[in-house]
């Protein structure tokens, strides 16, 4: 059985507050997993421990209980953190360097081989879409922009691990979608991705997991699929759909132990219509699937 | 009762207990290697060496304080002296000097120049402060009042040097500055003029290069008049004759030989005791000079 | 180990390379240098004694260096870690597979270069105008330095000793960095830059005075009292070993031997360590 590449186990983890002693349970009594090669969203609203989790996680902070592993390995020990790149929510770098500069920074503190430097650097520039822009001082980008150059770092030395904080925060659709694709792109090389978002939409597009804490419990996990599935109700998208025929349909399916529930008008989401109209694609012919 | 050793205060009293020891520990194992570098830098600065604590809370907490920079802050006292000076400003003028030397009291032209402006420009400035006098029995009491005052500040002088003498012990400059206060400054005092040969000749001991301390302190010995001074002035001269080098023109070799000579006649010295030097090899007389002059063998 | 020790160079060139861009710096090296240049329109006033004047530059270029170089080691290495903090870049690092100690060490090493660059620039100044105007006595009282008649008539003049300046330079130095690593052992548990601030300076004027502990504890007759000075005086650096520039830059009649050099040298650099050792251990236990 393959190793998980997150295992937390009966984390609990406590904040001291003040010379009273008075004690912050952030996070009770925590356990889920995160399958190599998935993409797990990690949701709760503010203050719900989701932040506190990821940093134990990444052995920024040591629990109070509880043990947290990263694909076997004790995740506050340097070995566990080779394995892992992480991009913190709303990104600040050092404004004097060059996006190509901060990547080569960090990928020399992660100990790539001087020789695959420039070249690794130049694809992962490359795969988050800032070639262009690499040479211009960090201090010029755009709020997207420095979210991309963020991933580019967090991904720079191979990570089988990619931990994501709110990596759409403050981006317009389009670069939200491009991080969307770019989180699938991760996916598909390999990489197992711990995205941690308030975009509901966003996460229910890309996650194939989630788990959801509120006030440090875990009130949810398992696959999207599963979570969000109405139990005994299904959808049908009806192309036409003749108001007339709607008691024969009723008929048939009560005749089948069925019920129609009710009837809506489909509808394309939002953001989804924003891409069509905005979008990288706007104005090429639809793809009628 | 247990401890909980999770807790905040355990561990934060464990850090505090860990950084206490680490560096008491350093302190005792790094004492032999403080001993050898302060022993040698105290030495440098004696305004650092104190008798007792009550001494050092003082000063030295101000010395202490400024550290380095207190030489940079002397300075600055030191240049505002001067406009205070300017002005006439006898107390903020005293006391710029007194700090600038507290500050760093290394610096000689500190003691010097401080000196010279107790001892001969504050007691100038009386004139300034009183109207000017206008009938003989006005200009009587202003002469013995500016000579009251001429007195006392020479001897706020001398003891400013004193204290620099303190820090600077055996100073060249500072034993001059004494000598030519008492011999311009206390010239009418009993005694005055012996003090300043006396601060000359020790000029002279603590700096054997310089040569005018030397001259004058024996001028002023002979001048002095009686048989006692004038053979003690004859005494010192022959003793250091023969380490005077000819070669410095400054040295005044040949001045120095006929002085000899003058003072051996002026005290009927017998043929058989007196030196004998050879006379120098530049020798050259000035027909017109004579190295007595103005000193003549009964002190007139 | 070798990975660890290119990780502490990689973050040291980059904190270097951030302070020198922040104002305080530039402005801080500005007025120093400003003041080292306003020495050299001192020989207006009347220095009866001409060495004298040199010795009046170099105490100003001294204090200068002295004064503004303390305050630049204590302020940019809070700054300059607290920016990490507050920035969350240290999160970002501390992500990566960087140990905390490299963190630290190479915040340090960035520091210390700093601070090199501030001292050497100061002190190639300040040798600078001293070298020039002593050049210009020279010429105007060529046959009194030169042949030495200079020197019987003013025994204390003394020619600059630029190899004493340099000596003098590399002890500021070192003294620099033993107030940035005490300012790092503060930081790495205070919660706010001026806390951190207040606090080394504090402890910068406490290691000024530690010697009136150092040598008045064994006179004093009170055991408790005694015992308390005796603890003070082992428990922080004494600063004023370092404090012996003008007898390196116009040595006295004694001047100071190698060996008190080689001493305060050693006793500086293993102070180093030693709070860079206790900011680490410090450092490690903090949550970021």
């Amino acid at each position: 059985m393959a190793v998980p590449a997150i295992r937390i186990t009966n984390l609990t983890k406590d904040f001291r507050l003040g010379l009273r002693g008075i004690r912050l349970r952030a996070v009770d009594n925590l356990s889920f997993e995160v399958a190599d090669n998935h993409v797990f969203g990690l949701l709760g609203p503010n203050g719900s421990g989701k932040s506190t989790t990821m940093k134990v996680i990444l052995g920024l902070l040591e629990p109070t209980l509880g043990q947290c592993e990263i694909f076997g390995l004790r995740s506050n020990s340097v070995e566990a953190r080779r394995l892992v790149g992480y991009l913190p929510e709303s990104p600040y770098f050092y404004r004097f360097l060059t996006g190509r500069e901060l990547v080569d920074y960090y990928a020399s503190i992660c100990s790539v081989p001087r020789a695959e430097r420039p070249k690794r650097v130049a694809d992962v520039i490359d795969l988050v879409g800032l070639t262009a822009a690499a040479d211009r001082r960090v201090g010029t980008y755009s709020k997207g922009m420095l979210q991309r150059i963020g991933l580019a770092q967090a991904i720079v030395h191979d990570p089988r691990l990619v931990i994501l904080d709110e990596p759409t925060a403050g981006v317009d659709p389009i670069g939200s979608e491009a991080i969307s694709e770019l989180i699938i792109e991760l996916k598909r090389r390999g990489k197992t991705v711990l995205l941690c978002s308030h975009l509901l939409a966003q996460v229910e597009g890309v996650c194939d997991d989630l788990a959801i804490l509120n006030q440090g419990h875990l009130v949810a996990s398992g696959s999207v699929t599963d979570l969000l599935r109405r139990q005994g109700q299904s959808n049908l998208v009806v192309e036409n759909f003749p108001i007339a025929a709607r008691e024969e349909i009723e008929a048939v399916l009560a005749r089948h132990g069925a019920k129609l529930r009710h009837i809506d008008e489909a509808r394309v989401a939002l953001d989804r219509l924003f891409l069509e109209k905005i979008g990288p694609t706007a104005g090429k012919p639809k793809d009628p699937s | 009762m247990t401890i909980d050793r999770n807790s905040w205060w355990w561990r934060q009293g464990r850090a505090a207990v860990t950084i206490i020891a680490t560096l008491l520990v350093t302190g005792i194992i790094l004492g032999p290697l403080q001993s050898r570098a302060w022993t040698i830098t105290r030495r440098n600065q004696p305004e650092l060496n104190f008798q007792n604590l009550g001494d050092s809370l003082g000063q030295g907490t101000l010395l202490g304080v400024l550290g380095g920079f207190r030489n940079i802050l002397a300075d600055f006292a030191f240049l505002r002296e001067y406009t205070y000076w300017e002005q006439r400003d006898q107390p903020n003028t005293e006391a710029m000097l007194n700090l600038a030397t507290t500050l760093d009291p290394n610096i000689v032209m500190f003691w010097t120049d401080g000196a010279g402006i107790i001892a001969y420009d504050i007691p100038a400035w009386y004139k300034y402060d009183v109207p000017r006098p206008t009938t003989e029995a006005e200009a009587k009491a202003f002469a013995q009042k500016q000579t009251e005052i001429n007195h006392i500040q020479a001897q706020y002088g001398l003891e400013f040097l004193d204290r620099g003498l303190q820090f600077l012990p055996n100073n060249y400059n500072l034993l001059q500055e004494k000598a030519r206060i008492y011999q311009n400054r206390l010239s009418d005092v009993p005694g005055a003029l012996e003090q300043a040969a006396r601060q000359y000749l020790l000029a002279a001991e603590a700096t054997k290069e310089v040569y005018f301390p030397m001259r004058q302190g024996i001028r002023l010995l002979w001048g002095l008049g009686d048989k006692q001074h004038q053979f003690e002035a004859y005494d010192y001269l022959k003793k250091r004759y023969p380490t005077i080098p000819e070669n410095i023109p400054d040295a005044q070799k040949s001045v120095l030989w006929d002085t000899l000579n003058d003072m051996e006649s002026a005290l009927k010295i017998p043929e058989a005791n007196r030196a004998h030097f050879p006379q120098p090899a530049n020798y050259s007389k000035d027909p017109d000079f004579s190295p007595l002059a103005g000193f003549s063998p009964d002190g007139s | 180990m070798i990975a660890s020790f290119r990780q502490v160079w990689q973050i040291a060139r980059l904190t270097f390379l951030e302070a020198v861009r922040q104002r305080f710096f530039n402005f801080l090296i500005l007025l120093a240098l400003a003041l080292i240049a306003s020495a050299g329109y001192f020989r207006q006033l009347d220095f009866r004694d001409q060495s004298q004047e040199l010795r009046f530059i170099a105490d100003f270029g001294l204090g200068g260096i002295v004064f503004f170089g303390s305050i630049l080691s204590v302020v940019a290495t809070a700054q300059l870690f607290f920016s990490e903090i507050e920035n969350r870049t240290a999160l970002t690092m501390l992500a990566k597979p960087v140990r905390r100690w490299s963190f630290i060490a190479g915040k340090l090493l960035g520091v210390a270069l700093l601070m090199l660059v501030f001292v050497g620039v100061l002190t190639t100044l300040l040798g600078f105008l001293l070298w020039h105007r002593e050049q210009q006595l020279i010429a105007i009282y060529h046959d009194a330095f030169i042949k030495g008649n200079w020197l019987n008539e003013y025994p204390d003049a003394q020619r600059v000793r630029f190899v004493g300046l340099a000596v003098d330079a590399l002890l500021q130095w070192l003294k620099f960095d033993v107030l940035a690593a005490i300012t790092m052992l503060v930081a790495s548990f205070s919660n706010t830059n001026l806390y951190t601030v207040v606090v080394s300076f504090f402890i910068f004027l406490i290691c000024q005075l530690q010697y009136i502990a150092y040598d008045s504890w064994q006179k004093i007759s009170f055991p408790a009292l005694r015992g308390l000075v005796w603890l003070l005086s082992k428990f922080f650096p004494n600063f004023q070993l370092f404090a012996v520039g003008e007898f390196l830059v116009f040595p006295a009649k004694v001047a100071v031997p190698h060996s008190a050099i080689l001493a305060a040298v050693g006793y500086g650099a293993l102070y180093v360590v030693v709070f860079a050792t206790l900011a680490v251990s410090s450092f490690r236990s903090r949550e970021i």
